[in-house]
């Protein structure tokens, strides 16, 4: 999908999307402090994402690649409107699903389906959508018993299969999957792509972050890899993962 | 289609209206969240949230009974309305404070960030509401007048539900930008107790220092919520009205301070 875009056909867009944070060099000042010693917070700016223009068309997947703390997330978080772009202009058509953290909004003391039903609600599904949905989500994660036991019994591989069950099971026009968050073992990840596979047939656009990149560029249309919060090369996923290789590993 | 642009969002405080709509089955979840996840662990339940409100009671009855015995007879029946919703007031802000500020779940998922105050406003209602049944038990055994007035007890409770959230907003949006709000409101909250009449009947404050007692805006919601439980008395239009207008003040004054630094909570480092 190198064809040039048309805004009708585009799911989500970044115009010049800017976002800086500002890194804290002292601990939280209290209000003791800034009256007493009329002490401000020194900060030194960040920009995790740095005039960022991308477009994704509607019903593709975009894979996302780069070295830790490139700003993959930071992307997925402006799209998920966790995070408020400093400049520029995000424009979305289409409901928005996300899973860039996988204990967000799980508590340890509730058992996996209350758990669910809590994600659901978090992510805006109705709870007579959930009450359909509950029985695939238990089939989905395969975690058998534990499903009613408190999320606090659970093993790190059961966590990540609840949180994925979870999401896959939203009807979303956008799914923002963070995958660096690891996804299970052999027979859970092929589970996920045959879910991926049925998601994408009916239209649903994909941005997934991983640092498969081998994965990534067998099933994704286009990659994109950022580099210090800029874009270092988008397109072809072969073009792309081979230049971000050479760069890995320098001959 | 659902469609949005950064470029063209509605002003914060209506944007966080709209949102908590869409998102109409959080608030039910998040109340179901707090109920289970409090008296799920424990064989005494519901019993533990009265067990401070009780305790303070059998201790206050202890050394009280005998000293307001002309100014506030049958003293039981007279502290336990204040106790509890002054348990109200201090658990909701309180609450709602710590879980705004101490958790980063605004950095991985996208909500309506006032759903987690206005759900711990309706579960400590929940609560106050369950509290009601051991309080008419209460001021049965100690042959209080209880009648009509009672149904004035729902309003009463709305209109301190709106002061109490107002407050709750007012409260975050201040422990977002400093880190001791949280600690100096704790420190604050037994101060501000005893300067409303929840222990000791107004009466017995010098007429002089009585309009002091006004400053505290929950000294009107208490006596509201306690004239019908202890004297079957009705509160009076006016002090409802001022009661309606506080809590509408505060609300809106809490809901824009709120809604204007939500987005910058997930930039906090």
């Amino acid at each position: 999908m190198t064809s040039p875009i048309v805004p009708d056909d585009v799911a989500v867009r970044l115009d010049s999307v800017t976002v800086r944070y500002k890194v804290a060099l002292d601990a939280q000042v209290t209000l003791k402090e800034s009256i007493v010693r009329g002490r401000r917070r020194r900060f030194v700016e960040h920009a995790a994402l740095d005039d960022v223009t991308l477009a994704v068309a509607r019903g593709e997947m975009l894979g996302v690649i780069g070295r830790n703390g490139a700003g993959k997330t930071t992307l997925l978080n402006v799209m998920a409107r966790v995070l408020q772009p400093t400049s520029g202009r995000l424009r979305l058509r289409g409901s928005v699903s996300s899973i860039i953290d996988l204990l967000s909004g799980f508590h340890p003391e509730l058992t996996g389906r209350e758990n669910a039903y809590l994600r659901g609600a978090f992510l805006g599904v109705s709870r007579a959508r959930m009450h359909e949905r509950i029985d695939p989500i238990a089939a989905f994660a395969d975690i058998g018993r534990f499903f009613d036991a408190p999320l606090r019994t659970y093993s790190a591989g059961m966590i990540v299969r609840l949180a994925f069950a979870v999401t896959a099971s939203v009807d979303a026009d956008i799914l923002l999957i963070d995958e660096a968050l690891g996804v299970g073992d052999a027979e859970f990840q092929a589970k996920c792509a045959a879910r991926m596979a049925e998601h994408r047939a009916r239209g649903v656009t994909f941005v997934v972050v991983s640092h498969d990149v081998a994965r990534l560029q067998s099933s994704c249309d286009r990659i994109v890899w950022l580099d210090q919060g800029r874009i270092h090369a988008l397109g072809d996923p072969g073009d792309v993962v081979a230049q971000y290789s050479a760069a890995q590993h320098p001959a | 289609m659902i469609e949005y642009d950064s470029a063209a969002r509605p002003p914060r405080a209506l944007e966080e209206l709209l949102d908590l709509r869409a998102h109409a089955s959080l608030l039910r979840a998040l109340v179901t969240r707090n109920l289970k996840v409090r008296y799920k662990r424990s064989a005494f339940g519901f019993l533990w949230t009265m067990a401070s409100p009780a305790l303070m009671l059998i201790v206050l009855s202890l050394a009280f009974t005998r000293l307001f015995a002309v100014s506030a007879p049958a003293y039981p029946a007279f502290v336990f309305p204040g106790l509890l919703l002054w348990n109200f007031f201090a658990q909701t802000t309180t609450m709602s404070g710590e879980e705004m500020t101490g958790s980063d779940i605004w950095k991985r998922m996208r909500f309506p960030k006032t759903a987690l105050a206005i759900s711990t406003l309706f579960t400590g209602i929940i609560n106050l509401t369950l509290a009601l049944v051991p309080l008419i038990v209460i001021l049965a055994a100690a042959h209080r007048p209880l009648g009509l007035a009672l149904v004035t007890l729902p309003l009463t409770i709305v209109l301190t539900a709106m002061f109490v959230l107002g407050a709750s907003l007012i409260l975050a949006s201040g422990a977002l930008h400093f880190a001791d709000v949280m600690p100096a409101w704790n420190m604050l909250l037994p101060a501000l107790m005893f300067t409303a009449p929840v222990v000791y009947p107004a009466a017995i404050v010098p007429p002089s220092l009585r309009p002091w007692l006004q400053l505290n805006p929950m000294t009107l919601y208490l006596e509201a919520f306690r004239a019908p439980l202890y004297s079957n008395s009705m509160p009076a239009a006016s002090s409802l009205a001022l009661m309606l207008a506080l809590g509408v003040t505060t609300l809106a004054l809490g809901w824009l301070l709120f809604t204007r630094s939500a987005d910058d909570i997930a930039y906090r480092a």
